[in-house]
């Protein structure tokens, strides 16, 4: 037997080729249009509900808009409240500072001036006696300065003189 | 010339289908498929901000049918008293005078620098570092105790409307006081347009009674 005897005639081999060629080419394109067309009603289908949301949001609106008056009174509350606890917590408690510094000083001084401002409280003190000096600086203001809540800085003393009682000015700085 | 197009289209005829349907695949690809992708993902994104949105709307619509008009009255009160709407010298007299009775001192005179008096903006100047606008006010207190003096700022210090001390300078029974009084003023403009209403927390509410003690 020759097996280089072949009965398919070339152009028929080709025609198969085409026809092969043909169901691949159409069934891409079936594919690539049933994807589109679907894409497309999925599409469609969430612009429908898009609007429907937006339908509902205005009709939300509509109804907040009924409550005006107390809604607007319920926003200022808020408002303020915010504004009213910011303000509290950044307070620089100037005068609980300065009364914690004051409760230090014993009854037997007498306080002359006092300067408070946000960084350095200045407290003009004076005594006949000199022991109650002793005891302020050995125990008194040590005392205050392990008080963290105080956030101090130093403690200094600016001048001491005498003119009748002793006088001592002492200057706390404060970490702002 | 016609001829040879002929011939051309007799020689390829069968191929042109296949090409034709190749290329419209394509053109769907890309004209078609690609731009669906996009416009799903953009829909998609613009339908979950759109149920936030309306999730937002639909509890504050629940807070304010809960609302109840007479205690929001009150807690508008309580809150315009701590922080006036606008320079209200009258408050910040009377938060003066109450805290100099409370604190066994007396006043002997004050004065304030009131600034801007109409615009529609805060002016910067009267604005604070905490950003709410505040009126400064000197006052001049007197007492026969400077330890009153102290307590005199204390007691301004849980005084409406809220203010701060910013400066003391005591000399023997004469005490000098800078204090910045806050305002508030409201934007109604800016109130009507918000849509977003949520309850007062805990913390709030607490925050209201204290400033109500306050008021006392």
């Amino acid at each position: 037997m020759n097996n280089d005897i072949n009965l398919i005639t070339q152009r028929e081999q080709r025609r198969g080729m085409y026809s092969k060629m043909f169901l691949a080419t159409a069934i891409l394109f079936g594919v690539f249009f049933t994807l589109a067309l679907g894409l497309i009603l999925y599409s469609l289908f969430l612009k429908a509900r898009e609007a429907s949301l937006s339908e509902d949001i205005v009709s939300a609106r509509t109804r907040i808009a009924g409550y005006g008056e107390v809604k607007q009174k319920i926003l200022i509350v808020t408002e303020r409240v915010d504004s009213a606890r910011n303000i509290i917590s950044k307070r620089n408690s100037l005068e609980t500072r300065t009364s914690q510094i004051l409760a230090t000083i014993p009854d037997i001084f007498s306080i002359n001036a006092i300067k408070a401002e946000n960084d350095v409280i200045t407290v003009e003190l004076g005594s006949s006696s000199l022991l109650a000096f002793d005891d302020l600086f050995e125990t008194r203001l040590l005392g205050l300065a392990k008080d963290e809540s105080l956030n101090l800085k130093r403690i200094e003393s600016s001048s001491f003189t005498r003119s009748g009682n002793y006088q001592l000015i002492l200057a706390f700085y404060f970490n702002i | 010339m016609k001829r040879e197009l002929f011939q051309i289209y007799t020689k390829y005829k069968k191929q042109i289908l296949p090409l034709t349907l190749i290329l419209l695949s394509l053109f769907i690809a890309f004209r078609v498929i690609l731009p669906q992708f996009s416009s799903i993902s953009q829909t998609n994104a613009a339908i979950e901000s759109k149920r936030q949105e309306l999730e937002t709307l639909s509890n504050s619509i629940k807070v304010l049918e809960t609302a109840s008009d007479d205690a929001v009255s009150e807690d508008l009160t309580i809150s315009t008293d701590a922080l006036p709407t606008s320079k209200d010298v009258t408050k910040i007299f009377g938060a003066l005078s109450s805290a100099a009775s409370t604190s066994n001192t007396e006043l002997n005179e004050f004065s304030l620098k009131i600034g801007g008096v109409f615009g529609k903006e805060v002016s910067p100047a009267d604005t604070s570092a905490i950003g709410v606008p505040q009126v400064s006010v000197v006052a001049k207190v007197s007492s026969s105790d400077t330890s009153n003096l102290i307590q005199f700022a204390k007691r301004l210090d849980t005084t409406l409307p809220l203010s701060e001390i910013k400066q003391i300078d005591a000399v023997g029974n004469l005490g000098t006081f800078e204090i910045n009084f806050y305002y508030k003023p409201i934007d109604l403009n800016l109130v009507s347009k918000k849509d977003k209403v949520v309850p007062l927390t805990q913390a709030d509410r607490n925050l209201l009674n204290q400033l109500a003690e306050w008021k006392q």
